[in-house]
């Protein structure tokens, strides 16, 4: 088998968990700055960041061995992924052009009116960031250690005066328990680790992106309220899921008042497998409308492998957040992060009716007095992003490696 | 952008498009489309006891699929008693394959070629279950879009048994007052039935030149090689079996996914496709789960949405589900709940608008739509499926991988081993 040349951090082989904290570094280059500038910036970058890894901080050159060593160990397991997003292609944000290559397709900015996906508006808070000439995907098995990677970065720009500025951070961290802030497991229904690469690694168009991978970066704010008025049953419902265990549904009863009572799959738990050793399970198929509305249903409608094109399977690895925690209760959410082979099949599950082109989250579109549509989830930042494969110096390297004069002629 | 040379026919195709007549639609709530106009639920083209007569077409083809496939514990000819569920599986009608053997810039200009001969993309390459072409104003930019799935077998059983109602369709597809039969069925004297679907065949499909479905006056039925009833069949009883494999990485049974059956299948599905490789594994996993399956109704492949908002006008605002047309709407199946199904598609834009549709820009790919394969890129298409409740059938224990031994019997009957004997083997699939 030939080894894969995806950057690491994506954590998609058997057994790899993603470590629990995350953090994404926005950086813009300045609209003058040279093709060589901006590739040397972000090599510059990595080096030090690969340097970080091995303990040797900037700031603390000389001290002893058995400090660098604590060093080194507070940083073990923190990897560092670059991706360029669409501004970086795009000529009237930087003159001489950066780079000479087109944009791939389907790498655009998320569309600037209500709404980004036709059922996941912007919202009121947000200022829509999240897209930026290159992203820094930081994770690590701290909060120091991703936090200070971050940190170095700054300290390294202000001391070298590097080509580029740090335009926007977001944090985030995952639970231990599997589940995200809405209390329900996330991620059980992924993809099988066998076939994971096959839905990740991109093809050669563009030839430089062959054997990447692209990166969508949604920082969605939850309304926990509306959640939480929901009864379990509803929220079951909505998900997909029994609550506890996190056994699909496969359909529905009817209490003594009329009530609706979800029916789950019978068997193991979410996050036991189908059989010790597997990571993973395939939902069922169903049959009632109200389960085949919920979002674990609209989002593996096919219920296919990622070997077959149109069950547009993404990779997933959502992260928390925690904003404010006041008066006015928690401002909070998820990173929703995912790779995949071809941003437009991203495009599809987010616009296809009967995926999650006509519902916010889950159930039914047009609701019903039992069932109104809830609005869950609303974007607060977020970017599409394209992952160049590793190659020396650093992934993506070649895009940068244009001649004065081709920067002028491109002009 | 140049205009390409294949689109050297925008002038004519343009005056074509001019005499185009606003349509009547389907009348169905599709998720997407809950504004497309009305027409008439169900294909008005049956007399009385046709249906009959097309499902019985209908049966011989699933009965030739068997027989080259093999039977299937899994499939029901008939969506009868015990199959109470509706399930669907869906794709888009871009041709992935083309644009992942070149690239997707390259396949969007293919997709479109035309000749002097007719619709060269179109028939050769929109593999996907649904054939499109696009009308061009003289700038070279689309102002009309037309995409059907109506199966090439059902409209020549049309043409033998109803050449009224084929000339008809054919007139109002191409926006003419009336067609001359010889364009459809030529000037051979044409007696019965037969011969009038040998004489559509002849001059509508393969490489028959008639105007009115090479897309240069119409396009009626979709003529790809594969995009047929006799494929659709095929792909669906090769493909509802039970396949269990061994996991490489966790050493677990587990269902069969496309890459690993489709190298079974003996030609009946292609890698790399759309339609093929989801169709494959969900009615794998039907079968997996011990399900009875059925076509839901007769067979044809639906337009069931279209991501209409990735569509902005030049003025950056949506595009209506109105400039829609969803027409030629099948029977639907036997639920009650069942939706028309509509089998064509045409996307333009009122004239009232001072733009058209090649203005429009694609939000997901921030292009404008330049090609047919750019609209194409936001249909979803659908079959449906009767299914029963799981575990009805009973799991078998033993399935052998049969593909080697096919391959032997291929090599065999096609004498590239040995020469088979005619009065044994000469019928033989």
């Amino acid at each position: 088998m030939t080894p894969d040349r995806l950057q690491d951090g994506i954590y998609f082989r058997s057994g790899q968990r993603p470590p629990p904290y995350f953090r994404l570094l926005l950086l813009d280059f300045p609209p003058s700055t040279q093709p060589t500038e901006a590739g040397s910036a972000i090599g510059r970058t990595l080096t030090m960041l690969g340097d970080l890894r091995q303990g040797n901080v900037r700031d603390l050159v000389g001290q002893d061995d058995e400090q660098t060593a604590r060093a080194a160990d507070e940083f073990r397991g923190t990897d560092f992924m670059v991706a360029f997003g669409a501004r970086l292609f795009d000529n009237k944000q930087h003159n001489p052009p950066l780079v000479g290559s087109p944009r791939p397709d389907f790498l655009v900015r998320l569309a600037g009116d209500d709404e980004a996906f036709p059922a996941l508006p912007w919202g009121v808070l947000s200022d829509r960031r999240g897209e930026s000439d290159v992203a820094l995907r930081l994770t690590g098995f701290s909060e120091a250690s991703v936090n200070r990677s971050a940190v170095e970065i700054w300290k390294l720009q202000q001391d070298e005066k590097l080509a580029f500025k740090i335009v926007a951070s977001f944090e985030g961290f995952s639970r231990r328990d599997g589940r995200g802030w809405l209390d329900f497991h996330d991620g059980v229904s992924n993809i099988e680790s066998s076939e994971r690469l096959v839905a990740i690694q991109a093809g050669p168009d563009p030839a430089w992106m062959g054997g990447g991978t692209y990166m969508c970066f949604l920082r969605f704010a939850v309304d926990l309220s509306a959640w939480r008025a929901l009864d379990r049953a509803e929220q079951e419902l909505i998900v997909g899921r029994e609550k506890l265990t996190g056994r699909p549904l496969i359909g529905i009863n009817r209490g003594p008042a009329g009530e609706v009572l979800p029916v789950a799959e019978a068997g193991a738990a979410a996050g036991q497998g189908v059989a010790p050793g597997a990571d993973f399970r395939e939902p069922p198929e169903v049959s009632d409308p109200l389960v085949k509305a919920s979002h674990l249903q609209r989002a593996n409608r096919n219920r296919a492998s990622p070997s077959a094109p149109a069950a547009y399977r993404i990779y997933r690895q959502g992260y928390e957040f925690l904003e404010t925690l006041d008066d006015h209760g928690p401002r909070l959410g998820l990173n929703f992060v995912s790779f995949q082979g071809d941003l437009g099949r991203l495009r599809r599950v987010l616009h296809l009716p009967t995926w999650l082109g006509d519902i916010n989250f889950g159930g039914l579109p047009a609701g019903s007095a039992e069932h109104p549509p809830l609005q869950l989830i609303s974007l607060v930042a977020g970017g599409l992003y394209c992952i160049p494969p590793s190659e020396s110096p650093f992934p993506g390297a070649q895009l940068f490696n244009r001649s004065a004069d081709e920067s002028r002629a491109a002009r | 952008m140049p205009v390409p040379s294949v689109f050297a026919r925008g002038d004519q195709l343009n005056r074509s498009a001019n005499a185009l007549s606003r349509r009547s639609s389907c009348s169905y709530r599709s998720t997407v489309n809950e504004s497309a106009r009305a027409e008439p639920t169900g294909i008005s083209d049956f007399a009385r006891g046709d249906d009959i007569l097309w499902a019985s077409r209908v049966h011989s083809a699933l009965g030739a699929a068997v027989a080259k496939y093999g039977p299937t514990p899994y499939l029901r000819e008939t969506a009868d008693e015990g199959l109470p569920d509706t399930t669907f599986t869906d794709w888009t009608a871009f041709p992935r394959r083309i644009a992942d053997c070149l690239s997707r810039a390259q396949a969007r200009l293919l997709l479109d070629w035309r000749t002097d001969t007719g619709d060269e993309g179109r028939s050769r390459f929109q593999d996907e279950y649904a054939e499109w072409r696009t009308l061009r104003s003289a700038d070279g930019k689309i102002c009309r879009f037309e995409l059907t799935t109506e199966l090439p077998e059902y409209w020549v059983w049309l043409a033998g048994r109803h050449p009224k109602r084929t000339l008809e369709l054919i007139a109002r597809f191409a926006g003419e007052d009336s067609v001359d039969a010889r364009a459809v069925y030529g000037d051979g004297d044409i007696l019965d039935d037969t011969q009038r679907e040998a004489a559509f065949t002849q001059n509508m499909l393969g490489e028959g030149t008639s105007p009115y479905n090479d897309g240069a006056q119409a396009i009626c039925c979709m003529r790809q090689p594969t995009n047929t009833l006799d494929s659709l069949l095929e792909l669906v009883v090769a493909s509802a079996q039970r396949r269990l494999v061994t996991d490489d990485v966790s050493g677990f049974k587990r269902c069969a996914n496309a890459a690993e059956v489709i190298p079974l299948l003996w030609g009946a599905a292609e890698i790399g496709r759309e339609s093929d490789p989801v169709l494959v594994e969900h009615l794998a996993r039907l079968a997996f789960e011990g399900r009875l399956i059925a076509l839901d109704g007769l067979p044809c492949i639906y337009i069931h949405g279209v991501q209409i908002e990735r569509l902005r006008t030049p003025d950056g605002l949506r595009v209506p589900a109105e400039w829609f047309s969803l027409e030629r709407c099948a029977r639907p199946g036997t639920s009650s709940a069942d939706e028309p199904r509509p089998q064509r598609l045409v996307f333009e834009i009122p004239e009232a608008h001072a733009f058209c549709v090649g203005d429009l820009t694609d939000i997901a790919t921030g292009q404008p739509v330049s090609y047919g394969a750019d609209i194409a890129e936001l249909v979803q298409l659908a079959v449906s499926f009767r299914i029963s409740p799981p575990g009805a059938v009973e799991e078998r224990i033993f399935v052998p991988d049969c593909a080697e031994v096919r391959t032997g019997w291929e090599e065999f009957r096609t004498g590239r081993l040995a020469e088979p004997p005619n009065d044994l083997y000469g019928q033989a699939p």
